[in-house]
């Protein structure tokens, strides 16, 4: 159980207002994903619910309990991969686990290998990150997130510096983890197609500090196949993204 | 591939040939000089005898060597340990980096030879002095580089060490001094280097003992055939710790390929 509760949350930086007044209401096992131009307030959100950040004004509570700091209740997917070149990708997945001592070290070994076959690099468990291609290192990175077993997962454009099909291939990928432990996530993204593929609400980011311009249910069916991209209520979906976007940029 | 290798592997032999002629020649044309009497033998004694030398003078002088050697490892391990320190507290601290910030810059561009006769009131003939030389001409550098290789280490590896719930102790441990390795072991090479001179130089002034100690006594005796097997000790020395802290970099830096 996950509910994501943010009330009247505002960040400042300095002179800068990023977010004013925002409040958002995400219930538990939601696939969320955040569009909105770039300096929008949408990583600015995502690292205040990360604990990465501290509000000027107002919360945000997971089930109830307000947030502080980071926590084990919400690992963050890195948008470069962000994975320490001195360790192997087993090594790099332990992370979480070691830090939190919960297992002793056979447990986390056998945990780490358990979410590095699910990402379907088990013959790349002892090769290190520059040994990696791009979509290899997502992976691991999504690995490294999963193991924790926190009950939010948070996704900063995790594949927004792959090429299209890899790109399209860790969406699926994504989704068919997803799938398994329906944990609430809030994704986010600049791609209108890759937010209709994968979320179940889309929320447009507006300029700042507005707050939100479009709240969008986007009601497709799951698992979703390369058969909802033909769907009326894709394409429909997808020029009402685009129209908000080219909005708030004119 | 099996051509490939072993033309490469020709190349590297020619390489290495041309390379040993290079360094022999000079020294072929110095015995030869010497032993025609067409260089001054008492100043230019004959190659061979520096070489031969080499091999008696820590059997003659043992304790010598001995003392150089513990100097240099003791002034190693105090640049290594206390410039490590001292640079991640800084990059840490603002108010200590700029009161310190100063005085690292003085010793940077400062030769530190010029502080010998402050060390020889200050502890005497002995010694303290070469250690005390070694350490400071070695330290700035250690100092600098981690400082700045703390302070480099990426945002997005210090948020993961956040994310997922590293303590302080262990965000120094497993994130940030990992993530400032190549640098740390960057100013250590330049370190390691300067600590040597730093040393020999010190028994040069102010020293009863030491390879640096026996270059001058020599010297002062015109014996200059120990003279130069002192000086071809000291490029060994120096030879082998560029070797040693390669290994040692190797290990600690395997990871970075790129």
């Amino acid at each position: 159980m996950a509910r994501i509760l943010v009330d009247r949350l505002g960040m400042k930086f300095g002179a800068r207002e990023v977010l004013h007044d925002f409040n958002l209401d995400i219930p538990d096992g939601q696939f969320v994903t955040l569009v909105g131009l770039s300096g929008c307030g949408k990583t600015t959100l995502l690292n205040l619910v990360a604990g990465l950040l501290k509000p000027t004004s107002g919360t945000i509570s997971v089930d109830g309990v307000p947030i502080k700091g980071p926590g084990p209740s919400r690992a963050v997917v890195f948008q470069d991969a962000a994975l320490l070149p001195w360790r192997t990708v087993l090594r790099n997945v332990e992370l979480g686990l070691e830090m939190q001592h919960r297992y002793d070290k056979k447990e986390i070994r056998k945990r780490a290998l358990d979410y590095i076959n699910m990402v379907g690099l088990r013959d790349f468990a002892h090769d290190y990150p520059h040994q990696l291609s791009g979509g290899m290192r997502q992976r691991v990175n999504m690995a490294r997130a999963l193991v924790a077993e926190p009950d939010v997962l948070l996704m900063d454009e995790p594949f927004a510096a792959l090429d299209a099909h890899t790109r399209e291939t860790m969406g699926d990928e994504l989704l068919r983890i997803w799938q398994q432990s329906r944990k609430t996530v809030l994704f986010i993204t600049h791609s209108a197609d890759e937010a209709i593929m994968l979320s179940d609400r889309i929320i447009a980011m507006g300029k700042v500090p507005e707050g939100i311009d479009a709240d969008m249910p986007v009601g497709l069916p799951r698992p979703r196949t390369v058969d909802v991209r033909g769907m009326p209520r894709f394409a429909e979906l997808s020029l009402e993204i685009r129209n908000l976007l080219a909005h708030a940029s004119a | 591939m099996t051509t490939g290798r072993s033309s490469t592997f020709w190349v590297a032999r020619q390489q290495t040939m041309v390379r040993l002629a290079g360094l022999a020649t000079p020294l072929l044309i110095w015995e030869i000089a010497s032993r025609s009497g067409l260089a001054y033998s008492t100043f230019v004694p004959p190659f061979s005898k520096a070489l031969a030398e080499v091999v008696w003078l820590p059997i003659e002088s043992p304790l010598d060597f001995i003392m150089t050697g513990s100097e240099i490892l003791f002034a190693l391990l105090v640049t290594g340990i206390c410039g490590v320190g001292i640079g991640v507290v800084l990059a840490r601290n603002e108010i200590l980096n700029a009161l310190l910030g100063g005085i690292i810059w003085f010793v940077y561009a400062a030769p530190v030879v010029v502080f010998t006769t402050l060390f020889i009131v200050l502890f005497g003939v002995g010694p303290g002095v070469p250690v005390c030389l070694g350490v400071l001409s070695g330290i700035v550098f250690v100092i600098a580089s981690t400082r700045d290789g703390v302070r480099e280490v990426s945002r997005e590896l210090i948020n993961v060490g956040r994310v997922f719930g590293a303590s302080a102790l262990e965000l120094n441990l497993k994130i940030i001094l990992p993530a400032a390795i190549p640098m740390i072991m960057a100013g250590l090479r330049v370190g390691v280097g300067r600590v040597l001179v730093g040393v020999i130089v010190g028994e040069f002034f102010a020293s009863g003992d030491g390879i640096g100690y026996l270059i001058v006594k020599y010297g002062n005796d015109l014996d200059m055939v120990r003279v130069y097997a002192a000086v071809l000790w000291t490029i060994l020395v120096s030879l082998l710790l560029s070797r040693a802290f390669a290994q040692v970099e190797r290990t600690f830096v395997s990871w970075r390929t790129i």
